[in-house]
Parts: structure tokens; C-alpha cells; sequence
């Protein structure tokens, strides 16, 4: 390893200077301006938490997200960068010295950030803070700010910044680098685990939210037949010109929803296209695979420009919406359920359950996979990484808050009675209703005309066990947009538009999750059969994607099938899978920062990590060993089999022995997962752990950065030019053209 | 007064523009060929359809995921 001194750098031939440092001034209005944001956010916090009046003003949710975050980000991550990273914008980033045009290509960091944000943001941060809105708003509420803060941008952050040292290495690399072979091919087995878990839960989500929908099952399929108009239009008539296919594609996209309506209307779009969750769940899997073999620029990009726009589209709506609305929201601050492990939602306590089932959002794993690809390549300057890494999460973050406040902003009883599965509502209105009401929570009094009219505004046939979280986000993003755009009239055109973008991010994570586990599986192999390590080749690769698809299309069909409702028993293992890839990612950065000695900071790594390292630990002994049946899978497992060898032909949400024994073999499946998860997250941050014990025994400083380059070109660290970067800038600007550097988005 | 609000609604306009087409990524190839002439002065850079097949042919290769 290289370690040039810093200075020998510091300047470039003749070129004006390439780093800043910009210190801080407090002027008393900056001092005014920070101690008003302090005080807004502390008093929003109070009317959360505190004074919980009757209705709570929606407004507030947004102040105390916002202030934390921009507090924290001005001062914590501050704090982290100064702590931890030290990034040095003499270096070159390996979007400088790699640069070759096409992946290594140093983009403007108001560019990246959207770029970056797009790709870690999609139907996650809407799905989980619904589910936990079960247990009232404040503990989920809690959890997605302070967890975001202290937990999830960080390790963003830090795996975008050590990336980018590292010339752009992938996560499971940088584990092999750090953790050695254990593991690293414990973090391998684990991605790959993880990989088909949260493809079949994502894919479920979409079967639930497009059965016996004939309007949403259209208006979904049409996005294929336009994505593929949009690549065809893209690769032989206007190549490059993606703003305009973009427009054009979404127009259409706007036209589906409308004309969705329509066919579902009529008889023959009513025949056609009411499907049962069995059939869609297989369209699921046969398109899956297609998708994952056919070339990119057919179905998957197109489909990523559509879903970038919309992502970015539809996150300011709700936004301006959720702040001209201001819904009020009088649901309890913390619920009945919150102290009991036996939700209708999903089954488990507040924790750790709480903690998994909002992941994306608050600190999610799957992150440190796109902060180790594509971004590290693309980022000019060492010190953006904080804005893009930890501010990009932030924003993830005030996604799940006004997907929660979609979700407790609908009347409480209508939220159980679209969200407990069917074997408890029955699936009719009079059963849900006779349900909900027999739970006897406060403030709630269901009638079948609230059930029925909603149903009809949304345009569904019923709203009853529409369980996932997406329906009942559409729900009340068509109650909160409806009131300011459309009124009751245009809530089912809102309720579809949602569903739609949810679908649209979730099939583009479906074909993509495919693709990379595809090359994964295939790289695998081929340490043991060369051949598969040729990824052109047409065999390896369609038997490759055939492997990952039947993986996660098995836990799919297993999650429809199941007469419990899928999302109540698998969506804990959706949550626990990506929070021990967090525990990985974090284990690798503890490791790296150890081995560059810079102890006394590594509290701000070691406290998430041992906060997550707990809740996926206590989380999966309690799927394992946890002898109450709404929570372990093996107790699950041993009571329907003891029934069914008691001779007993129907128990609990099980009518028929077929049922019986499809819970029999889901629950064994579920155990045998939560056991691996907890052997690979144990080996990790045994390994990890042992390796920062090594680092503070030894005095040897270990860093598997690239070799220093200096950098040659400049540009400012945050969203704002501070002061002296626009005096730089200045001078650059100055430069005859040729001389400037060659870079994106200017 | 109406005349410097139209300018800046113009130049609001053709930021908003400016921003959604580099994040779509439209200004790739431009930026390819002026990386070409500057690395590899004298070589012919490859059209523009040429271009985006290569960019999707090595998408097909290096897949990236989308998160969740």
C-alpha cells in the first residue's frame, strides 16, 4: 500500500487549487437559524410524543423528521467525516483516475445524489412503515428518525466513502479484503440468501395488491408492453434521447391507469383480467425469468427511466401534499398491539420485531450493495460523499415518515380490516367488520357502508385482507392527494397510480435482483466448474436464472399458498434478511476503521452494529425457539404436525388437512432460513470482532485504499457552494476550455 | 419587473430540464466522445447508436441491483 504524504500533492501543475477547506463562521443569525430548527423539531417532537392530543396535526411529522435530519446532518455526520472518513479532496476519486467515459465518469454531485437516491429508494420505505403502523405511530415514527440518523446514513455513508478509497469495490470484495475467506464467502452466501428472500417478499407484495383487481392488473401489464415500445424507440429511432422517451412513456403510463378504469368496467375486461393471486404469482415468476434473459435495453432500462421519474415525480407530490393537506391523524400514539406479540399484521413483539419490519428507511442493508457499485464510480470529489451517502438516506428516511403518515392518517379499523389476512376477516365485509369490532380498540367503530364505499371510490371489488402495504398506501395517498387534487372522484385514478409506481419499482428490483444473482450464482460455480464463469454463455446463464428464479418463486408460491396470509409470517424474514446484511456491512466498516487505528471513534460504527447485531439475533432465536405459535416458526412447524398426526383435519387459519400440511412445510422452510441467517451474521461479527481486537492489539495500520493519485480537478463538497468553493470554482471556470476537466452534467 | 420574472421562470425552466436530463443519463454520450478526444486523441469515437448499444451490452454483462 501507497501512503503519499498528503502535502506532496498539494499542488498541481499550474491549476488552480482542488480541495477547500471551509471553516464554518457563526454569525448570531446562523447561531438564530440552528437554535430556531432546534426548537421547531423539539416541539414537534413534544406534540408527538407528549401531548398526543385527540388528532395530531400530520405537519408535525414532517417538522420533527426534517429538523432532525437537518441537525444531525449538519453536526453529526460532520462529526463522522471528521471522525472516521478524513476524505482528502487532493486525492483523486477512481471517477478521476479510472475515468474512461462510460462507468467511471465523474458526475455532478446534485446529479449523483438524485442517481444514488433513485437507486436506493423503492418499495421498501413504503411497505414497512405501513406494516408497523400496527402498533401506533409513535414507536415506528421513533425508529425510522433516530434509526436513520444514528444507524442508517452512517453506514451508508461509510460504505460509499470506503468504496470510493477503493476504487469502486463491491461490498462482498471489501468483506474479503477485511474479513478474510470465512468471511467473505459467509457475506456471499448471505447477499445471495438475502437476494431471493426480499425478491419473493417484494414480488408478493405485488400479488396482493393486483388480486381480483382487474384495474390494477391492467394498468400494470400495460407497463410492459410501453417499456418495450420505449426500448425499441430508444435503440433504432432517437438513440439517447431518454428525457423524451421518458415523457412519452409516462403519458402512456398516465393513460393505462385512465383506461384501466374503463376495462375494468366493461365485462370482457372484467373476465379477462380478474385474476386469483395464484395465477398472478406465476405470471410473476414466468416474467421474472424472461425479463432476467432478455438484453437490458428492451425491458429493464426503459423500465428504469420510467421508475426514476416516477420515484422522484411522485415522492414531491406526497410531499407538497401531505404539507397543503395536513391531514389529522388519530390513531394512538403507541397501540394495543404494541405490547403484545400476536398482531393481526405480523406476529412478534416491539422488539425486535419493530426493528425489522422497518428496514429500508431507518438502516437498511440492501444499500451497501448500490453504495459499493455504481455510485463510488461516479462521484468527483472524496468529501461528497457525505451528501450523497448520508443525505441521500435521509431522504429515504422522510419517504418511510410520509409512507407512516399515509398509513395512520386512514381510520383505524378500515387499516385492520385491509390488513389482518383473510382466515381472520373471512374475506367478507360482514366478517372483517365483525372482526375488527370484536377487538375492541379505542376509537374504532367499523360499519360494512365504510368498507363498501371505500371500495367503490378506489375502484377494487372489495378492500377487505388486501394485505401487503400497498393497498392500504394507495388508500391514503388517494384520501391525502384526493383532497387536494380531484376530490373523492379521482381517488380511484389515485389509488392505481400508486399501485402502479409500486409495482413498477418493484418489478424493476425483481428483474434487476435477478440479473446480479444470476452473475453471483454463476461466479460461484464456476470456482468449481470453469465454464460458469463465462457469462456470455447462453446455457450457464439460463440455467443460472432458472436456479435464482425457482428460488424465490418457491418462497412466493409458499407466501400465496399460505393460508395465514404470506405477509403476516414472511415479511419478519423480509426484514430480518436485510438487517443482517446491515450487521455485515457495518461488521466490514468496523473492521476498516480498526485497521486504520482510529480507535476512539468506533463507537459510531460499533453502537449500530450492536444494536442491529441484537435485534437480527433475538429475532431469528425467537422465529427458531419461541414457544408461542403467532411468533416461532418452529412452534408453528410441531403444532400443525402434531395436529395433522393426531389425526385432526382442520386448526387455527387451517381449514383442510391440505392447508394443514402446506403450514407444515412453510414453517419447517421459515426454520431452516432463520437458522442459516443466524449461523452467517454470527460468523461475521465473530470475524469481524476478532479482527478489531487483532487491529488494537498490533500497531501496524492495515488499508486496502488504492494508491493516492492527485486529483486535477475540483468541485464543491455539498448541495451549496460554500463562500471560498465558489471563489475556486471561479478560477476554474476561468481555465480555456480544453484545460477544464472532462465532467457530467456540466 | 415582468421581464426579469420571465427570465428567471426561463432559467427555473432550463435548470429543471438540465437536471432531469443528466439524471436520465442523456448527456452520456456527449461526454464520451469529449473523453475519447481528450484520452485517446486521434481515434474516432463511435456514433451514437453505437454508443448506447455498447452502454446496454455491458449493462447486460455487469448488473447492477435496484434496492427495495
Amino acid at each position: 500500500m501507497s501512503h503519499a504524504d498528503p502535502s506532496d500533492t498539494e499542488t498541481v501543475a499550474d491549476l488552480p487549487p482542488v480541495h477547500v477547506e471551509s471553516a464554518p463562521r457563526w454569525t448570531p443569525l446562523k447561531i438564530a437559524l440552528w437554535a430556531g430548527i432546534a426548537l421547531l423539531g423539539g416541539v414537534a417532537w413534544a406534540m408527538l410524543a407528549i401531548v398526543r392530543g385527540e388528532t395530531v396535526n400530520a405537519i408535525w411529522f414532517v417538522f420533527a423528521a426534517v429538523c432532525t435530519y437537518l441537525i444531525f446532518y449538519r453536526f453529526y455526520s460532520k462529526f463522522v467525516e471528521r471522525k472516521i472518513a478524513r476524505p482528502d479532496d487532493r486525492r483523486a476519486t477512481p471517477a478521476e483516475y479510472k475515468a474512461d467515459g462510460k462507468d467511471y465518469v465523474a458526475t455532478d454531485r446534485r446529479v449523483l445524489f438524485g442517481h444514488h437516491f433513485a437507486a436506493i429508494a423503492g418499495a421498501g420505505p413504503l411497505v414497512g412503515p405501513v406494516l408497523a403502523a400496527q402498533m401506533g405511530y409513535l414507536p415506528g415514527t421513533i425508529w425510522i428518525i433516530v434509526g436513520v440518523v444514528l444507524a442508517g446514513a452512517v453506514q451508508d455513508y461509510l460504505v460509499l466513502f470506503f468504496s470510493t478509497r477503493r476504487g469502486g469495490r463491491s461490498l462482498g470484495q471489501m468483506a474479503r479484503d477485511e474479513l478474510g475467506r470465512v468471511g467473505g464467502y459467509a457475506a456471499i452466501v448471505a447477499t445471495l440468501l438475502i437476494m431471493i428472500i426480499i425478491t419473493a417478499i417484494l414480488a408478493l407484495v405485488v400479488v396482493n395488491a393486483l388480486g381480483e383487481s382487474p384495474w390494477g392488473v391492467f394498468s400494470v401489464g400495460m407497463t410492459i408492453p410501453i417499456a418495450l415500445f420505449m426500448g425499441v424507440y430508444l435503440r433504432f429511432l432517437r438513440p439517447g434521447r431518454i428525457a423524451e422517451v421518458s415523457l412519452i412513456g409516462f403519458a402512456l403510463l398516465m393513460a393505462a391507469i385512465v383506461g384501466g378504469g374503463w376495462v375494468a368496467e366493461t365485462e370482457w375486461g372484467a373476465t379477462l383480467f380478474t385474476l386469483d393471486r395464484t395465477t398472478i404469482a406465476w405470471g410473476i415468476i414466468v416474467y421474472g425469468f424472461i425479463a432476467a434473459v432478455l438484453p437490458v435495453w428492451l425491458l429493464l432500462a426503459p423500465r428504469d427511466y420510467l421508475s426514476t421519474f416516477m420515484k422522484i415525480g411522485v415522492i414531491v407530490l406526497l410531499a407538497v401534499a401531505i404539507v397543503i393537506v395536513q391531514p389529522g391523524i388519530d390513531v394512538p400514539a403507541v397501540s394495543e398491539f404494541a405490547s403484545r406479540d400476536d398482531g393481526p399484521v405480523w406476529g412478534g413483539a416491539l422488539f425486535p420485531f419493530l426493528f425489522v419490519t422497518i428496514a429500508c428507511g431507518a438502516l437498511s442493508g440492501f444499500h451497501a450493495l448500490i453504495a459499493s457499485g455504481t455510485t463510488p464510480k461516479m462521484i468527483e470529489k472524496e468529501k461528497q460523499t457525505r451528501f450523497i451517502g448520508y443525505g441521500g438516506m435521509l431522504m429515504e428516511s422522510f419517504v418511510a415518515v410520509m409512507a407512516l403518515v399515509a398509513a395512520v392518517s386512514i381510520d383505524r379499523g378500515i387499516y385492520f380490516a385491509m390488513n389482518a389476512p383473510a382466515a381472520l376477516t373471512s374475506g367478507s365485509v360482514e366478517g372483517a367488520v365483525a372482526w375488527v369490532n370484536s377487538l375492541g380498540l379505542t376509537g374504532v367503530d367499523l360499519t360494512p357502508e365504510m368498507l363498501t364505499t371505500l371500495a367503490q371510490q378506489v375502484g377494487e371489488e372489495t378492500v377487505v385482507s388486501r394485505t401487503g402495504g400497498a393497498p392500504t398506501l394507495a388508500v391514503g395517498l388517494a384520501l391525502i392527494i384526493g383532497q387536494w387534487i380531484g376530490g373523492s372522484g379521482m381517488m380511484g385514478f389515485w389509488y392505481h397510480f400508486a399501485i402502479m409506481f409500486e409495482a413498477l419499482f418493484i418489478l424493476t428490483a425483481v428483474d434487476a435482483g435477478t440479473r446480479v444473482a444470476r452473475f453471483m450464482l454463476q461466479d460461484s460455480i464456476g470456482n468449481v466448474v470453469p465454464r460458469f464463469k463465462d457469462t456470455g454463455w447462453r446455457f450457464g446463464a439460463w440455467l443460472c436464472t432458472a436456479i435464482m428464479v425457482a428460488g424465490w418463486g418457491a418462497v412466493l408460491i409458499m407466501g400465496v399458498g399460505d393460508p395465514r396470509g404470506g405477509i403476516n409470517t414472511l415479511f419478519p424474514l423480509f426484514g430480518i434478511a436485510n438487517q443482517l446484511l446491515a450487521a455485515i456491512a457495518l461488521a466490514v466498516v468496523l473492521t476498516i476503521v480498526a485497521r486504520r487505528r482510529t480507535f476512539g471513534s468506533l463507537w459510531i460504527v460499533a453502537l449500530p452494529l450492536a444494536f442491529i447485531t441484537v435485534v437480527t439475533t433475538v429475532g431469528s432465536l425467537q422465529k427458531i425457539f419461541s414457544p408461542a405459535t403467532a411468533v416461532g416458526y418452529w412452534a408453528q412447524h410441531v403444532q400443525f404436525r402434531d395436529a395433522l398426526a393426531a389425526g385432526e383435519t382442520s386448526l387455527g387459519a387451517a381449514p383442510d388437512v391440505a392447508s394443514m400440511e402446506a403450514i407444515v412445510r412453510n414453517s419447517f422452510i421459515q426454520t431452516s432460513l432463520s437458522v442459516i441467517f443466524l449461523v452467517l451474521t454470527l460468523v461475521v461479527i465473530a470475524t469481524s470482532v476478532t479482527r478489531t481486537v487483532q487491529a488494537f492489539r498490533s500497531t501496524e495500520v492495515i488499508d486496502h485504499a488504492d494508491p493516492t493519485v492527485p486529483s486535477k480537478i475540483f468541485a464543491p463538497a455539498g448541495i451549496l457552494a460554500t463562500r471560498e468553493e465558489k471563489e475556486v470554482q471561479a478560477q476554474w471556470d476561468e481555465l480555456p476550455a480544453d484545460r477544464r476537466p472532462v465532467r457530467s452534467g456540466h | 419587473m415582468h421581464r426579469s420574472v420571465r427570465g428567471r421562470l426561463k432559467r427555473g425552466w432550463s435548470a429543471a430540464a438540465w437536471y432531469v436530463r443528466a439524471l436520465l443519463g442523456e448527456d452520456r454520450y456527449r461526454q464520451y466522445v469529449q473523453h475519447q478526444s481528450r484520452a485517446h486523441p486521434g481515434s474516432v469515437p463511435l456514433s451514437e447508436g453505437d454508443f448506447w448499444r455498447m452502454v446496454y451490452r455491458e449493462q447486460d454483462l455487469n448488473p447492477s441491483g435496484r434496492c427495495c
